[in-house]
């Protein structure tokens, strides 16, 4: 396999566990995202994947929580 | 409930089967099928340096050598005409089975004319264009028999030549106005011996050269006739020249010189041409001069000048010696007594030869009373070669050269004091003085050798004192330079420095300065133990050159201004020695170079110890950058199928940076760990790697740091035939670690407690890894940001449900 795809297993590990994990325990969008997250943490510090992927997670989780806290509802 | 375990345990024993399985796809080890090749740095010596101090102030000026032909500029030099035939441009008469022809060399004077008497009188005579008033006529002559006659005149017609001088019975004679005489003070003509002959003429009132209308002398391998009579009045437009004597010999002449030949200037003949085209530093051409140093300062003793220098008649309680700046000493000479004080330097030189020798002064004496020295030379057999005497008489420096019984005077140097004054003198069948006062020169001067035995055994330089009072002289090079020669001693073209070090001191380098223009060879000897690590630093050029040095290898470099850094633990340095070589090819394959940028490079840089490349960056200014750097000069590794790898250690203070620089391709950087760290870089593929450096910065140019280490060892070029699927195996094995150890405990409480512990299991599990350091602290952050997101969750989930 050639390394200009090595982001592929990143990615795949990074989905393939969050929603494992996921599924696993709390089995909402948001649990799924978390996982995503944390699962990124590792996958950029393994340079499977670049920074910016871990940047727009945290955005993207950010707001996700911003929306769960502002809506009431939950995700 | 069990339906749930069920699937709880299936999604379990999956999440370990797909783990397994990635585990197992890429099972290879590290270095399964893997080389190393190519590269490994392993740093072996285990001398630690703290701190720099100059230990010798000493520089050696290794020059560009150029060679003397043995062509010599002038009117007739006959380098173009055929050998066996008569010189052109001459009128030749062959009497008899006599000749006058040009032969290809007769003692390192190329290209000669060789008049042979046999049978009949050989001539050889030269029309001038126009009559000349005044002027010099100069040339070399060497015959075989001085007994037996030459005539030269100088003339216009046939009789009663103006000057009309003999070569005869081993002295030389001239006719003038009264007839036949000896011609004064010159030297007594040798067999098979060139001499330098010059004439001076004037016939008009033009005081030419000094002389008195109708007047010429002669002037013999430096020595002057004095005034001569013309024998007559008469413009000249001839020079003749014809054997006498009936007696199988020969004279030779070269390098004839016309003053009203408008391509030659007076003294144009007496020095060889020199060829400046082959400039290499080959050790037959060495040239040196070094500076006198001491190491101590401030002796009441006599200096210790490198144990090279040996004193002669020192009183110790009248003479005080110290250093006043660096390369250089000072002999104050106090009140009111006789005595000497000298160095001398051995050579041991013992061929025949064109050579230099040179004496840089700077006398600083404020008093009256006369004073001076002597600078001796002496053949191989320490017989006295040549003698000056510079008399000391504030603020005029009076020149002098010993004749054998007297001082006879040269010049006067009206301001020689507070400036560097350079007596360069010119050893070849005569000598040639040129004084050079503040890099010009001043004037030339020539006079005889005491002797004519060959070779240089000792330069001696010998101070006295007549009178009171003090007086300073600053000896700052003596220089002995072989030109021409085609074999040079190995000790004459290197410069052994015995330290005599008292104070080289445990764990500290120790600081000198080695200036070569061109390449240079240097080792080391050391008391018991030929082992050491030297580093040159060539600051001019903000470049720092290691050479890993191993027991009695030579090291070689190449750059001028070079500092060099001993290190030295235990062992007592007794010998640097530094000499001129070839640098040969192919000799440093892999060789790494330091750099430095905005710091004081005796406060930061890299040192050697336990196998590891530490380094000690000491950043000290704002807004500035400062980083030192090591090169690893690798040539032309083709980056296909490897990868390269290392252990590092930095500390949080100081930025590290590893490049990779490739031919034709993009540079790429990688930072080094703040922690105890092994990384593996896959080169880029199908490039060639040129350079990788690691780099030591500031990381913030707002602020100052101090004092930041680390270190680096364990460079490894790696082969490995799938090597990105290895890289993968490596980072998937560090991420996974730590990711499984987070994760199973976790999974494992959440089915036995349900999800309300998950949350505190993956903050435990976390810590631990990161406190345990298989996590950075970024990591760490990023999973309590995520758990932040399920506590969040957590919360609205039970809001919602």
């Amino acid at each position: 396999m050639s390394v200009e795809y090595e982001w592929l297993i990143g990615v795949g590990i990074m989905f393939g566990f969050a929603f494992a994990m996921s599924y696993i325990t709390y089995r909402t969008l948001g649990s799924f995202f978390a996982f995503l997250l944390f699962f990124n943490s590792f996958v950029v510090w393994a340079e499977l994947l670049p920074l910016w992927t871990l940047v727009v997670n945290i955005l993207i989780v950010t707001f996700m929580m911003y929306l769960s806290i502002t809506s009431k509802r939950g995700i | 409930m069990v339906s749930n375990l069920k699937k709880r345990t299936f999604v379990l024993i999956f999440i370990l089967l797909f783990v397994l399985s990635l585990l197992s796809l890429f099972n290879r080890t590290q270095y399964v099928n893997a080389g190393v090749n190519d590269l490994e740095y392993i740093f072996e010596n285990d001398d630690i340096f703290n701190e720099s101090m100059p230990f010798s102030n000493s520089t050696f000026n290794l020059r560009d050598s150029y060679e003397y032909t043995q062509e010599y500029n002038a009117t007739y030099s006959f380098t173009n005409d055929e050998n066996g035939e008569n010189p052109s441009g001459w009128i030749i008469t062959e009497n008899g089975n006599s000749f006058v022809n040009v032969i290809n060399e007769k003692h390192k004077h190329n290209k000669v004319v060789e008049m042979y008497y046999d049978s009949g009188v050989p001539i050889m005579k030269n029309d001038w264009i126009d009559d000349i008033m005044y002027g010099t006529f100069e040339w070399w002559m060497e015959s075989t028999d001085c007994t037996n006659k030459i005539l030269v005149y100088i003339r216009h017609d046939v009789a009663n030549a103006p000057i009309s001088l003999f070569l005869h019975v081993d002295k030389w004679q001239y006719i003038d106005n009264t007839g036949t005489k000896d011609v004064p003070n010159v030297p007594i003509p040798i067999d098979n011996e060139w001499m330098y002959i010059k004439i001076h003429f004037e016939t008009t009132v033009g005081a030419y050269m000094g002389l008195s209308q109708y007047k010429w002398k002669i002037i013999i391998n430096g020595i002057d006739s004095g005034e001569l009579n013309l024998r007559n009045n008469e413009p000249m437009d001839e020079f003749y020249t014809q054997l006498e004597t009936d007696d199988d010999y020969s004279v030779f002449y070269d390098g004839i010189g016309y003053s009203w030949d408008t391509f030659y200037n007076v003294n144009d003949n007496i020095v060889p041409i020199i060829d400046y085209s082959n400039s290499n530093q080959e050790i037959n051409k060495c040239e040196f001069a070094y500076n006198i140093t001491t190491i101590e300062p401030n002796k009441t003793e006599y200096p210790t000048i490198n144990n090279e220098w040996i004193e002669t008649d020192f009183d110790n309680e009248h003479i005080k010696t110290g250093i006043e700046s660096e390369g250089e000493i000072s002999i104050d000479y106090l009140n009111d007594h006789t005595h000497q004080f000298g160095i001398e330097k051995e050579f041991n030189y013992n061929n025949n030869g064109i050579y230099n020798v040179s004496l840089t002064t700077y006398m600083a004496n404020l008093y009256l009373d006369t004073k001076g020295f002597n600078f001796n030379i002496y053949t191989y057999d320490d017989t006295l070669l040549v003698r000056l005497r510079i008399a000391l008489d504030n603020p005029i420096t009076k020149v002098y050269y010993y004749d054998g019984s007297s001082y006879v005077y040269l010049y006067s140097v009206d301001d020689g004091y507070f400036n560097d004054l350079i007596f360069n003198i010119y050893i070849d069948s005569f000598c040639i003085l040129e004084l050079i006062e503040v890099s010009e020169s001043i004037n030339t001067y020539y006079f005889p050798k005491l002797t004519n035995k060959i070779g240089i055994n000792t330069i001696e330089f010998i101070g006295d004192v007549l009178a009171s009072s003090t007086m300073d002289i600053y000896i700052k090079s003596i220089g002995f330079y072989i030109n021409g020669s085609s074999y040079l001693p190995h000790d004459l073209s290197s410069l052994t420095i015995n330290t005599n070090i008292d104070n080289w001191n445990d764990d500290i380098h120790n600081l000198f300065y080695i200036t070569a223009n061109g390449t240079f060879s240097l080792s080391v000897e050391y008391d018991e133990v030929i082992e050491a690590i030297i580093f040159p630093l060539t600051f001019f050029n903000n470049e720092m050159k290691v050479f890993h040095y191993v027991e009695s290898e030579i090291f070689q470099g190449s750059q001028p201004y070079t500092f060099l850094i001993l290190t030295n633990t235990t062992y007592q340095i007794n010998t640097i020695q530094v000499s001129q070589v070839i640098l040969t090819e192919d000799t440093n394959e892999y060789f790494m170079e330091f750099e430095f940028e905005g710091i004081n490079a005796n406060e930061s840089y890299f040192y050697v110890s336990s196998n590891r490349l530490y380094f000690t960056l000491n950043v000290i200014s704002n807004d500035t950058l400062e980083y030192i750097r090591a090169n690893f000069n690798v040539e032309n590794v083709y980056s296909s199928d490897r990868s390269i790898s290392f252990h590092s250690d930095f500390n949080g203070d100081s930025l590290g940076i590893f490049g990779l620089d490739y031919l034709g391709g993009k540079s790429r950087f990688f930072l080094f760990p703040n922690y105890p760290a092994y990384k593996n870089v896959i080169l880029h593929q199908g490039k060639t790697l040129d350079n990788f450096s690691i780099t030591i910065t500031d990381n913030n140019y707002n602020e100052t740091y101090g004092i930041s280490t680390g270190y680096i060892y364990n460079i490894k070029l790696i082969y490995v035939p799938d090597i990105e699927v290895t890289l993968l195996t490596t980072t998937l094995i560090r991420m996974l670690i730590p990711l499984m150890i987070i994760l199973i405990p976790t999974i494992a409480i959440y089915i036995e407690f349900g999800k309300d512990l998950v949350i505190p299991m993956l903050i435990l599990m976390s810590l631990i890894c990161y406190v345990t350091n298989l996590i950075p602290i970024e990591v760490f952050f990023i999973i309590m940001l995520s758990c932040g997101v399920f506590i969040v969750e957590n919360y609205r989930g039970r809001e919602r449900y």
